[in-house]
C-alpha cells in the first residue's frame, strides 16, 4: 500500500508539469501516470462464445465424407467453404477470419477440450472459467487468480464489458474486477456542470487525515479513477465506422476496448461475451448470423489495433464451453457436444493451425474426442503472453503450445 | 473531541460515559446513528444530542416502535412477491430501510443476511426469500441458537446450499461445512470428519413443494461423533454441540465487531473475548452484545469513528433518510447492484466482504454519479417540498448551522474552508453541492 | 425534435408562453368588433396563417377559443376533477397557493374573474407556428381591446423590472419599437404588440417577419402555400387544429427516423408499418381535436397507393383492401383489438423489412419457435396456417371464492381463422399439449401446482383446457389462479386464451358470426368513407376500473417501490388514478387506409355522457 502511495506522490510532481500546458484542472492529473501501461506489457482480450459453438460448422472439415453424412441439412456446400487446405475451411460468414489467417494474425487451435466431457452448459463453462475440477463451493476464476497473483497492486488489472453477469473466470478472492456496462460509468457526471470543477477542486485537494489509512485509500482510488476518466474523455460510445464494426453489442464493446487500449489504460485483461450459440433447431441462419457478427467484429477490432500500432501487444482468445454433436438432430439443429476449436488472434502468431482436426470416425459416444487440453492454451497465454507463472495460476503444469511467434 | 486512547481489550469494552473530556456531541451521535442504522436527519441528531447518550441507546433498541410499520410492510411484501421477482423484493427491503422507525432492526437484519448469505438468483423463489427475510428480522436481536435452528429449516437456505436432497446414503456436506465455516465457528475450528458426521445429522431435512419436511426414511439415525461428542444426534443437537464450542461465541463476536466497529484493524482473540463472554453468559443474546458494542469506549474512540467505508446500501439509504427524499427503489436497486451490493443478491455464500472491497476505480465514480442522478431527478419527491425547501427548513441556530456538513454528514471532517464553501453552495444550488459532496473521499466513510 | 440554438433561447420561449398566457388571462373587455373590417378574411382555423412566413412548417391554432372555454367550463369531467379530494388537496399546496395569489392580484387590477377574462380575450384566437428557416417558434394572440392589451403589457414589464431591481439583477429586457410594433427583447426572445395583436417569439427574425406581414399584408405567407390550402380544404373546423408541412420537415432532416420509411423494430413494424410509408411520402399531416361530451382526436395524412411498400402487403392487404376481422364482444369486455395483419407474411418478409442484425435475431427466434412447434417451420407452417387478420380480446375474469389470486389479471385471448382447418388443427393441438407438458415439468420442479389438460366438446366447439390442480397445500393468493390456458376450435376459428371460460364464450360468439360482416368505422362523417377499417379498438374503462380496484393493495405496494413513498402517499396517488379512470366510460380507435388518405380517429366518452350507440 505504502509503496503505491509514494509512487503516486512522485508522479504527482511529474504530472504537474503536464498540467501547466493545458486547461485541465490539476487534480485530474493527480495520478495519471499511475494508471499508464508500459508499451511492452501485453494485453489479453477474451471473447467468450456462450451456449456451445458448433465447431464443425465453424471450421468445416469439407474434405471428410463423414461431415456431409452427419450434417445432412446443415452441411455447408463444399464450394462455399472458405478453404484453408483440402481438409478444412472457414464457414462462409467468417471471411474476416480467413483474411486474418492469411495475414498471419489468426491461429486455429483444433480439437480443444478436456477428459470426461461435461455436457451441462453451467458445469462445462465453470470448468473453462476455473480451470480446476474441484468440489469447492467458492471457486475463483483462472483470470481472477492471474490478476491476484501477478498484478495485485494494479488498480484496474481487468475489465469485463457487457450487460450480463460477470463471468466466473474473473472472480477474485479480494479485490473485485469491475464490470462495465458503458463508458458513461467512467465519468463523473457532475462535471457536466461548469461550476462543478471549481467547487470540487478545493474539496478534493483537502488533504486527508494522514492517520486514517482508509481515507488515504479512498483518496488514492478517487485520484486514479479521475485520472483514468480524464484519459477516456472523448471516447465515443458508438462504433467506429472507419474500421467496419457491425452494429452489434460485440462490435461496440470491442471498439470501446480498442479505444481504451489506445488511451494507455493499465488494464491487462478485457472480457466480452457473445451469446446465442445454443442452436438446437434450425441452426443454419442463426449460427450464420452469430459467426458473421464474431468475424466482422474481430476483423474490425484487429484493423483498429493495427491502425493504432497496438496489434503486436494484444492477443484475442475466443472459446466456447463445448462444441456440438457430430450428427445433427431432427430439428435441423445440433445438441451439446465436446471438443471444438479455439481461436487466437494477434499481430503475429506462430502458425495458422495448431493440432489436427479431431477424427470424425473415432467418436466418444457421438462426440469428437479432444486432442488438446484447454489448460494448455491457458498455460501458453499465461506463460508466453502475459509473462505469468502458469503453474501457480493453474495449480498444475500444462505444456504450452507455442502459439506466439 | 474524539478520544485518541489505545485500548487494552478489557478497557475497550468498558462503557463510554459522557464527560467533560469526552462530551456527548452531535458528531458522536451522528457516528452512532450511522453505524446502528443508516444515519439520522438533522432533527433526529439534535434530539439525540439533547436527550443524551443513554436515552439515545434506549431509543435505538426499542424494537416495538416499528411494530405497526412492520405489519404494513409484511402485507406489501407478500403482494410484491405475488407478481414480481426478487429484484422487486430487494426494492421493497430498501424502502423498508429508508422508512423504518427502527433502523437498528433493519441494520441487524442486513448484517445477518450477509452472515447467512443466501442469493435470490439461485433460490429463484421470491416468497422463500421473503420468508427468510422475516425470519432474520424476527431473530435479529435475540438469542443466536434459535435463529440458527430456524435457518437450518429455512427453504431458501436449504435450496441455496444444495441440501434439498440430503439423503442418508449420500449426505450433502455443503450445509454442514458452511454451518461451521461461515455461520458458527470459522475455519480451523473443526475437521473434515466433523463435517462428514454433521452432514449425517441433517440427512432427511428436505424441501418439498416449497415447504421444509423431515423425511425420516432418509434420515441417518445412527451414532455420530464430532467435536468431541458422540450420540444419535439430529441437526438441532448438532447445532447445540457446535455452539458449545468456545470458538463459536468468539467467531460471532468478531463478525459483529468487524461489521459495526472498524474495517481495517485486526481483531485479536483477546479483543473479541469480552464480547464473547457476554454472549456465552447470556445464552448468545445478540441484543446484549450489541448494546455492549454500541455503548463501548472503543466504539466512540478514533479507532472506530471514520474507520469504516460506507457500503452501497449505507451510502444510498443514508442519503434518502438525511434529505428525506423518495425515489424509485427498483431503479435504485439496479444502481446498487452495479456498485456491488444489492440486498438478496450477495456475491456468494460468504456474503459481502465489505471494507476496501467496495471501492475500485469504477465504483468510486459510480457512487458519486448515483447522487448526481438522484438529486437531479425531478420526479423524486422531498418531504420538505423540494430540495431548496429542505435547505431552508434546516436549523438556523448557529450552534448547529455553522459547521453542519462536518457535524451531521461526515465521519472524517473536511477543512473548515472547504466545508464552508460547500455549505454556501448548498444555498445556491443544493443538487450541485450534494453531487460534489458525494465525490469527496471523506463522504465515503461511515 | 426541433434543435434550438441554445438553451437560453428555449427558456425564453417557455417564459414567453407564460407571459402570453397571463396576458390572455387578463386582457379583458366587452367584445369589440371595431377592427374586424381591416382583417383579411380567412377560414377560422387559418385565422393567423397569413402572418406566418411561407416557410412555417408546423401550425397550431385555437380558432373558436371562447366556445372551447365554455365547453371546458361546463364539462362534467372538469367538474368531477374539481370534486376529487386529491385535487382539493393539490390546490392547497404551496405552489398552487402562490399561483392563486398572483392571479388574485391581477384579478384585483382588472376587476374581473379569470374565466371571464379568458373567454372574452381569446375570442379572436390563438396560433402557434414553428419556422425552421429562422429556427423560431412564435405565438400570435389576438385580443379585442387594444387599450387594455397595451396597459397590461406595460404592467407586466414593470413588475418584471422591479422584481429584478429588488434582487439586484439588471432588468432582463430591452424596450424598443420596430415600425409600428412596440417591443421588448429578452435576449433573442421578443414580445411585441401591434394594435390588438400580440406576438411572442424566441427569434427576433421571426418576430420581424410576422410584424411586417401584420402591417403590410403578404402575398407569400403560410396561408398561400399549396400544402396549407390542401390541409384547410381537407379538414373541417376543430377546437384545436394542427397542420404540419411534412415535406419541409423531411427536407430539413428533422426526426429522420420517422421519415425513413423503415423501422428496424419488428413489433413497431407489425403495428405501424404502413403509416411509415405515408410519413415517408405524404406532403402534410393534419390533426384536429374536438372536446365536447366526448373527446375526439383525428389525424389525417394524404396517401397514394403507389407509396405502399411491396413488402408491406401484410399491413395493407392486396390492393389496400385489408379489413379488420369482425370484433367479438363477450361479457365484461375490457378491450377488443381487431386488425388486418397477415402475420405469416410479416414474419416471412423479414429479409426485406429489417437490417441484418434483426434478421439474425429473428432467425434465431424462428429456430427456437420451430422447436416448440415440433419441427414445423414457424413462419411457413405455423403462422402460415392463419388467415390474415388478428383479434385480441381482454375481459374481466370471474373467480370462485377459493383460490383468488392476490393480484387479479384480466383474461386474454387471441382469435385467428385457419386457412385449412383439419390438418393444422391437429398439429396446433399437439403443439399446445407439448407446451402444457413442458410447463408441467417446470412447474413440478418448482413445486408449483400442475396443469391438467382436458378436451371437451361444447356445441360444435372443441375445447382443450388446461387447469391447475390445487390442494390443501397450495399457497394462498398465487398468481397462477388467474390462468387456465385453453385452446379452442370452432369451425375454421382458433382461439388461444389465458382462461377457459373466455375461450368457451368466444367459441360461442364465433359460431354466431355472419359471413361477410366487416367493421364499419364508427367515426365516419362523410359518405365517401370506405366500408371498412384496417384497425379498430374498443375499450371499456368501467370494467378496467373494476379490475384495477381489486388490485388496489398491489398497486399501492408497487407505487411505494416506484416512488419510494410511504403507504399513505402511495394510497393517495393510486386513488387519484382511480378517480380519473372512473371519469371515462369507454372509447374507441379507428384506423383507415383509403386510396387518397390515411385516417386515425380516437374517441373517449365520459361517464354519464355516453355517445349514442354507433353500432
Amino acid at each position: 500500500m505504502n509503496t503505491r502511495r509514494n509512487f503516486i506522490k512522485q508522479t504527482l510532481a511529474g504530472s504537474a508539469l503536464i498540467s501547466l500546458s493545458g486547461a485541465v484542472p490539476q487534480y485530474w492529473l493527480g495520478a495519471s501516470r499511475a494508471a499508464l501501461l508500459h508499451s511492452d506489457e501485453k494485453i489479453l482480450v477474451v471473447v467468450q462464445l456462450s451456449g456451445g459453438n458448433d465447431g464443425l460448422n465453424t471450421i468445416i472439415p469439407h474434405g471428410f465424407d463423414e461431415y456431409y453424412q452427419n450434417r445432412f441439412t446443415l452441411a455447408v456446400n463444399q464450394q462455399n467453404v472458405l478453404k484453408i487446405n483440402d481438409q478444412i475451411g472457414f464457414h462462409p460468414a467468417l471471411d474476416d477470419f480467413k483474411r486474418l489467417q492469411d495475414d498471419g494474425q489468426l491461429t486455429i487451435v483444433q480439437g480443444v477440450g478436456y477428459a470426461n466431457p461435461n455436457r451441462s452448459h453451467f458445469e462445462s463453462m465453470d470448468l473453462w472459467h476455473t480451470a480446476h475440477r474441484t468440489q469447492a463451493v467458492r471457486q475463483l476464476g483462472w483470470l481472477g487468480r492471474t490478476v491476484e497473483q501477478a498484478w495485485n497492486d494494479s488498480d484496474l488489472p481487468a475489465l469485463h464489458f457487457g450487460e450480463g453477469l460477470q463471468p466466473l473466470a474473473l472472480r477474485t478472492d479480494q479485490k473485485p474486477i469491475p464490470s462495465v456496462r458503458s463508458l458513461q460509468e467512467f465519468k463523473l457526471h457532475v462535471l457536466a456542470n461548469d461550476k462543478a470543477s471549481t467547487l470540487l477542486e478545493p474539496l478534493l485537494k483537502s488533504p486527508p487525515n494522514p492517520k486514517n489509512q482508509l481515507l488515504s485509500y479512498l483518496h488514492d482510488s478517487s485520484q486514479i479513477a479521475r485520472a483514468t476518466s480524464h484519459r477516456l474523455e472523448g471516447i465515443a460510445p458508438v462504433a467506429d465506422d472507419r474500421f467496419g464494426y457491425p452494429d452489434s453489442n460485440l462490435g461496440r464493446n470491442l471498439n470501446v476496448i480498442a479505444k481504451l487500449i489506445e488511451s494507455g489504460l493499465s488494464t491487462r485483461i478485457y472480457y466480452v461475451t457473445l451469446d446465442g450459440f445454443d442452436t438446437h433447431s434450425n441452426q443454419g441462419p442463426a449460427h450464420q448470423g452469430l459467426l458473421s457478427d464474431l468475424g466482422s467484429s474481430l476483423g474490425a477490432f484487429m484493423k483498429q489495433l493495427s491502425d493504432q500500432n497496438n496489434h503486436q501487444r494484444v492477443a484475442v482468445l475466443s472459446f466456447s464451453e463445448f462444441g456440438r454433436r457430430v450428427r445433427e438432430n431432427a430439428s435441423a439443429g445440433t445438441d451439446h457436444g465436446a471438443a471444438a476449436p479455439v481461436f487466437l488472434l494477434s499481430g503475429t502468431v506462430s502458425q495458422q493451425i495448431v493440432g489436427d482436426h479431431p477424427d470424425l470416425q473415432d467418436l466418444d459416444e457421438g462426440d469428437l474426442k479432444f486432442k488438446i487440453d484447454y489448460r494448455q492454451v491457458y498455460a501458453d497465454v499465461l506463460q508466453n503472453w502475459l509473462q505469468v507463472d502458469s503453474t501457480a495460476v493453474l495449480g498444475n503444469r500444462f505444456e504450452p503450445l507455442g502459439l506466439f511467434a | 473531541m474524539i478520544t485518541k486512547l489505545k485500548f487494552d481489550p478489557v478497557d475497550a469494552w468498558q462503557p463510554y460515559s459522557p464527560s467533560v473530556n469526552q462530551p456527548w456531541t452531535i458528531r458522536l451521535a451522528a457516528h452512532l446513528l450511522r453505524r446502528a442504522g443508516f444515519g439520522g436527519t438533522q432533527a433526529q441528531l439534535i434530539q439525540a444530542e439533547q436527550t443524551g447518550f443513554a436515552a439515545t441507546i434506549e431509543r435505538l433498541f426499542d424494537v416495538n416502535s416499528a411494530q405497526a410499520y412492520n405489519q404494513e410492510m409484511e402485507i406489501s411484501g407478500r403482494l410484491v412477491t405475488t407478481s414480481a421477482d426478487a429484484k422487486s423484493l430487494a426494492a421493497w427491503w430498501l424502502l423498508r430501510m429508508a422508512k423504518t422507525p427502527c433502523p437498528l432492526q433493519e441494520k441487524m437484519t442486513l448484517f445477518w443476511h450477509g452472515h447467512f448469505a443466501t442469493g435470490a438468483e439461485k433460490v429463484n423463489d421470491s416468497r422463500a426469500m421473503l420468508r427468510q427475510n422475516a425470519l432474520l428480522r424476527e431473530h435479529c436481536l435475540s438469542p443466536f441458537q434459535p435463529m440458527v435452528t430456524a435457518l437450518s429449516r429455512d427453504v431458501a437456505m436449504l435450496i441455496y446450499l444444495d441440501s434439498t436432497e440430503n439423503r442418508k446414503t449420500r449426505p450433502n456436506e455443503n450445509y454442514a461445512r458452511e454451518l461451521m465455516e461461515l455461520f458458527c465457528l470459522g475455519p480451523g475450528n473443526y475437521s473434515e470428519t466433523d463435517i462428514k458426521e454433521i452432514a449425517r445429522c441433517f440427512t432427511g431435512w428436505e424441501v418439498r413443494r416449497n415447504q421444509f419436511v423431515f423425511n425420516r426414511h432418509q434420515h441417518d439415525p445412527g451414532q455420530k461423533s464430532f467435536l468431541g461428542v458422540h450420540g444419535n444426534f439430529d441437526g438441532d443437537q448438532a447445532i447445540d454441540a457446535i455452539l458449545q464450542q468456545p470458538a463459536a461465541a468468539r467467531f460471532i463476536a468478531k463478525k459483529l465487531i468487524r461489521f459495526f466497529v472498524f474495517d481495517d484493524e485486526p481483531i485479536s482473540d483477546e479483543l473479541a473475548e469480552p464480547i464473547a463472554v457476554e454472549l456465552r453468559e447470556s445464552a448468545f443474546d445478540i441484543a446484549l452484545a450489541m448494546k455492549r458494542i454500541l455503548s463501548s469506549k472503543i466504539f466512540f474512540s478514533d479507532l472506530s469513528v471514520g474507520k469504516k467505508i460506507k457500503s452501497p446500501v449505507e451510502l444510498a439509504i443514508g442519503a434518502l433518510r438525511f434529505f428525506d427524499v423518495s425515489v424509485n427503489l427498483q431503479q435504485l436497486g439496479d444502481r446498487l447492484q452495479r456498485l456491488g451490493q444489492l440486498p438478496l443478491y450477495p456475491p456468494n455464500v460468504k456474503g459481502w466482504d465489505g471494507g476496501r472491497s467496495w471501492i475500485n476505480a469504477s465504483t468510486i465514480l459510480a457512487r458519486a454519479n448515483l447522487f448526481h442522478e438522484i438529486f437531479n431527478n425531478s420526479s423524486n419527491t422531498y418531504a420538505a417540498g423540494s430540495l431548496a425547501d429542505w435547505v431552508a427548513s434546516q436549523p438556523s441556530d448557529p450552534q448547529y448551522a455553522a459547521n453542519w456538513i462536518n457535524d451531521f454528514l461526515l465521519a472524517e471532517p473536511l477543512s473548515t474552508a472547504a466545508a464552508t464553501e460547500l455549505q454556501q453552495q448548498f444555498r445556491r444550488s443544493p443538487a450541485l453541492a450534494i453531487s460534489c459532496l458525494a465525490a469527496v473521499p471523506q463522504f465515503q466513510l461511515n | 425534435m426541433f434543435q434550438f440554438q441554445n438553451r437560453h433561447g428555449f427558456d425564453s420561449v417557455i417564459f414567453g408562453c407564460g407571459l402570453v398566457l397571463s396576458i390572455a388571462l387578463t386582457s379583458s373587455c366587452p367584445f369589440v368588433a371595431a377592427k374586424q373590417a381591416e382583417l383579411p378574411s380567412a377560414s377560422p382555423e387559418a385565422f393567423a396563417a397569413e402572418f406566418f412566413p411561407a416557410t412555417t412548417s408546423v401550425y397550431l391554432c385555437v380558432g373558436q377559443a371562447t366556445q372551447l372555454i365554455e365547453k371546458i367550463e361546463q364539462h362534467p369531467l372538469v367538474a368531477a376533477i374539481g370534486e376529487l379530494p386529491q385535487f382539493k388537496k393539490l390546490i392547497t399546496s404551496p405552489q398552487f397557493v402562490m399561483a392563486t395569489l398572483a392571479t388574485a392580484l391581477v384579478e384585483a387590477q382588472t376587476n374581473e374573474s379569470i374565466l371571464n377574462s379568458l373567454k372574452s380575450s381569446l375570442a379572436l384566437g390563438l396560433a402557434i407556428g414553428i419556422d425552421p428557416e429562422t429556427e423560431g417558434l412564435a405565438i400570435i394572440l389576438r385580443s379585442n381591446d387594444e387599450a387594455k392589451l397595451k396597459r397590461l403589457v406595460g404592467t407586466i414589464l414593470k413588475v418584471v423590472a422591479s422584481g429584478a431591481e429588488q434582487e439586484g439583477r439588471p432588468v432582463p429586457f430591452k424596450k424598443g419599437t420596430y415600425r409600428e410594433l412596440v417591443t421588448a427583447e429578452f435576449g433573442d426572445t421578443v414580445i411585441a404588440r401591434y394594435q390588438n395583436w400580440f406576438i411572442v417569439s424566441n427569434k427576433r427574425a421571426l418576430a420581424k417577419k410576422i410584424g411586417d406581414n401584420l402591417i403590410d399584408g403578404s402575398k407569400n405567407s403560410l396561408a398561400t402555400q399549396t400544402w396549407f390550402k390542401a390541409v384547410v380544404q381537407a379538414q373541417s373546423t376543430a377546437d384545436v387544429w394542427v397542420a404540419v408541412d411534412l415535406a419541409s420537415v423531411r427536407e430539413k432532416g428533422l426526426a429522420p427516423d420517422l421519415f425513413r420509411g423503415r423501422t428496424n423494430n419488428p413489433g413497431a413494424e407489425l403495428v405501424l408499418g404502413g403509416l411509415l410509408d405515408a410519413f415517408k411520402h405524404a406532403p402534410w399531416l393534419s390533426g384536429q381535436l374536438n372536446f365536447d361530451r366526448q373527446l375526439d382526436l383525428a389525424l389525417e395524412l394524404p396517401f397514394n397507393p403507389q407509396w405502399a411498400d411491396s413488402a408491406r402487403q401484410f399491413f395493407y392487404g392486396a390492393n389496400l383492401q385489408g379489413t379488420a376481422p369482425q370484433p367479438l364482444l363477450p361479457q365484461r369486455l375490457v378491450a377488443n383489438l381487431v386488425s388486418y395483419r397477415d402475420v405469416a407474411d410479416w414474419w416471412l418478409s423479414k429479409e426485406d423489412l429489417f437490417e441484418e442484425n434483426v434478421i439474425a435475431q429473428l432467425a434465431q427466434a424462428d429456430s427456437q419457435l420451430s422447436t416448440i412447434f415440433s419441427g414445423m417451420d414457424f413462419g411457413e407452417d405455423v403462422l402460415g396456417a392463419l388467415q390474415p387478420g388478428i383479434q385480441i380480446v381482454v375481459t374481466e375474469k370471474a373467480f370462485a371464492d377459493k383460490y383468488v389470486p392476490d393480484i387479479r389479471l384480466p383474461a386474454f385471448a387471441l382469435v385467428g381463422k385457419l386457412k385449412e382447418s383439419d390438418q393444422i388443427r391437429r398439429k396446433m393441438k399437439i403443439a399446445f399439449q407439448s407446451l402444457i407438458g413442458f410447463a408441467n415439468i417446470t412447474l413440478g420442479m418448482e413445486g408449483q401446482p400442475q396443469l391438467d389438460l382436458e378436451t371437451e366438446n361444447i356445441g360444435d366447439a372443441k375445447i382443450s383446457a388446461a387447469q391447475y390442480v390445487y390442494d390443501d397445500k397450495t399457497e394462498a393468493g398465487l398468481l397462477l389462479f388467474n390462468f387456465s390456458p385453453t385452446m379452442a376450435f370452432q369451425g375454421p376459428y382458433m382461439i388461444l386464451s389465458s382462461d377457459r371460460e373466455l375461450a368457451i364464450e368466444l367459441a360461442k360468439l364465433v359460431g354466431e358470426l355472419r359471413p361477410g360482416d366487416v367493421v364499419k368505422p364508427t367515426t365516419a362523417d362523410r359518405p365517401s368513407e370506405p366500408a371498412a377499417v384496417n384497425t379498430h379498438l374498443d375499450f371499456d374503462s368501467l370494467v378496467l376500473s373494476r379490475i384495477l380496484k381489486y388490485n388496489r393493495d398491489g398497486m399501492v405496494s408497487q407505487n411505494m417501490l416506484e416512488k419510494g413513498h410511504g403507504r399513505k402517499e402511495a394510497e393517495a396517488e393510486v386513488d387519484l388514478i382511480f378517480g380519473i379512470v372512473d371519469l371515462i366510460q369507454n372509447g374507441q380507435l379507428d384506423f383507415q387506409v383509403n386510396p387518397t388518405d390515411m385516417k386515425l380517429a380516437v374517441q373517449l366518452r365520459f361517464v354519464n355522457h355516453p355517445l349514442k350507440s354507433s353500432r
